[in-house]
């Protein structure tokens, strides 16, 4: 507030009068309404515009439980990552497989209401006997939208998975249920990578017949591990094995 | 081994992919390298000379040997290597006709040999697979998107939104380059870190590069560096995303994990084993 000296003490009055007059709430409510709105448009543009220029998500660094949930609760939010990405990253900690479970339900719901939708317009469309060109491009839509999901692959190499996992997490000792997921799962897929898998194998199996395949796929979600180092080093080739003892001595 | 073959192992697939994107975007090719060769490349030569140190057999023969075994190894010329004053430890790879390597001074007063023997590796790699040209013409392509809408003639376009189109095409090619050049960058970094036979001298080397102190590169600790990356691929919202658009190095805890998989992979292996390393 102005205060001003020379001022007799009615002038005084009025200024402070006119100075403290504020904004209508009224106004203040519908300003921050606009802006709110403008900026959460504005957000969603830049979205739009910047998701096909966002560098793609590696699943191999998100392993820790809180890196997984903040990265899948900021995504689901903004609708910014993929989420067959999340669903996979939720796979890499046995504290997250509900979560990629239910990602997983979603997806698959996504993916079969917009099948019945497309068939819904099929039928209406070929009922009211509409022209052949409309009918077409609706069939191709849904058969579209069934080739995405036969290659998302919902009941086969996430299924496996989830399944060894939920029993990993169920029931960790029992190693023949595991056993039998776990050949299920490499026989169907053998390129299959998973962190957790991969640390209850290297546990469970005795090193000399443990497939060296395994270590190397800890060590790229783990390249710093000294465990998982000093197991390379055992089973690599002598002249191999340098290069992991340089690692577990600078990591030491 | 041939260098075709070492370069083949250690080229990152995805810079094989990236570098097909931008080709598409090159054009006139001829003329804007005649104009760098001619004018950029030609005029900055006098200063070199003139301001820096032309590393010989009998000035830093040290670096001059290293330089040498390189371009062996790579088959190819012996690059001018110019040393000049600088705080910062900077060693970069440049020219088209004349290529060349530029180190400052601390890179030489506080580079290990080996740590040293890493960053001109990894500069002459640069150089052998021609990535100074892609860079060239990257950057020429770039100019010419931010004076297209400024020629004559396009002023009416310009009207119905052409500068607009200049922009977005701009930022799509800008985007475009920045990967490639990241991909570039775990190439050559593949290749020197085999080269050097050192993962440990190849790591410090890369962190001094960035910070520029020797105490802060010894007080990382690797693990907690490299868990870094979780949090910078957490970072979603559009502003961070254009952040990491706009970065043309790829930051450092991605150098480090790069280097680590690629010394752990069969490949790694390989060349980590045929190379003898730093005597």
């Amino acid at each position: 507030m102005k205060i001003n000296k020379n001022t007799s003490n009615n002038d005084f009055i009025a200024e402070e009068e006119i100075i403290s007059d504020e904004p209508s709430n009224l106004l203040k409510n519908g300003m921050s309404f606009v802006a709110k709105k403008a900026l959460s448009h504005s957000k969603k543009i830049v979205n739009k515009i910047l998701s096909n220029y966002r560098p793609a998500i590696t699943i191999n660094y998100f392993t820790k439980k809180e890196d997984i949930t903040s990265i899948i609760e900021y995504s689901l939010l903004n609708k910014s990552t993929d989420k067959i990405v999340l669903r996979d990253i939720a796979l890499n900690n046995i504290n997250t497989i509900e979560l990629a479970k239910k990602l997983n339900d979603e997806i698959v719901k996504e993916y079969n209401d917009s099948v019945n939708g497309f068939k819904i317009l099929l039928n209406k469309n070929q009922k009211a006997e509409s022209n052949l060109q409309e009918s077409e491009a609706f069939q191709q839509a849904i058969n579209k939208i069934k080739k995405i999901k036969s290659q998302f692959d919902e009941k086969s190499q996430f299924r496996m998975k989830y399944d060894f996992l939920k029993e990993l997490k169920d029931d960790p000792n029992n190693h023949l249920t595991l056993t039998s997921k776990f050949n299920s799962l490499s026989q169907n897929y053998p390129n299959w990578d998973n962190p957790v898998i991969a640390e209850y194998l290297v546990k469970s199996i005795p090193v000399s017949s443990l497939d060296k395949k395994i270590v190397f796929m800890l060590l790229s979600y783990y390249p710093t591990d000294l465990n998982y180092l000093k197991l390379a080093e055992k089973i690599s080739r002598k002249e191999d094995s340098v290069i992991f003892s340089e690692l577990i001595k600078l990591f030491s | 081994m041939t260098s075709n073959e070492i370069i083949e192992i250690v080229r990152s697939p995805k810079e094989k992919a990236a570098s097909k994107k931008i080709r598409k975007w090159f054009i006139a090719e001829d003329v804007l390298m005649q104009q760098f060769e001619d004018f950029e490349e030609e005029g900055a030569l006098p200063d070199l000379l003139g301001k820096n140190i032309l590393v010989s057999e009998n000035q830093f023969a040290n670096i001059y040997n290293i330089v040498k075994q390189i371009a062996n190894t790579l088959e190819m010329p012996i690059p001018q290597v110019f040393i000049y004053d600088s705080y910062e430890c900077v060693v970069d790879s440049e020219g088209i006709k004349i290529p060349r390597l530029e180190i400052s001074a601390r890179v030489v007063k506080e580079f290990t040999i080996k740590e040293i023997t890493h960053t001109l590796a990894k500069e002459m790699y640069h150089i052998k697979v021609g990535h100074i040209y892609y860079e060239v013409m990257a950057e020429k392509i770039m100019g010419l998107f931010n004076v297209a809408p400024n020629l004559p003639g396009v002023n009416l376009i310009k009207q119905f939104g052409g500068d607009f189109v200049a922009q977005g095409a701009n930022f799509h090619f800008r985007s475009l380059a920045f990967k490639w050049f990241s991909y570039a960058c775990f190439s050559a970094e593949n290749f020197a870190v085999v080269y050097t036979n050192s993962i440990t001298s190849s790591i410090s080397a890369t962190l001094m590069g960035i910070f520029n102190e020797r105490i802060l590169v010894d007080s990382i600790h690797i693990k907690d560096y490299l868990e870094q990356i979780p949090k910078i691929e957490s970072c979603l919202g559009p502003a961070a995303t254009l952040e990491i658009i706009n970065e043309v190095i790829p930051y450092g805890p991605y150098r480090i994990d790069n280097m680590l998989k690629f010394v752990i992979s069969e490949n790694g292996k390989k060349l980590y084993n045929y190379f003898p390393g730093v005597l």
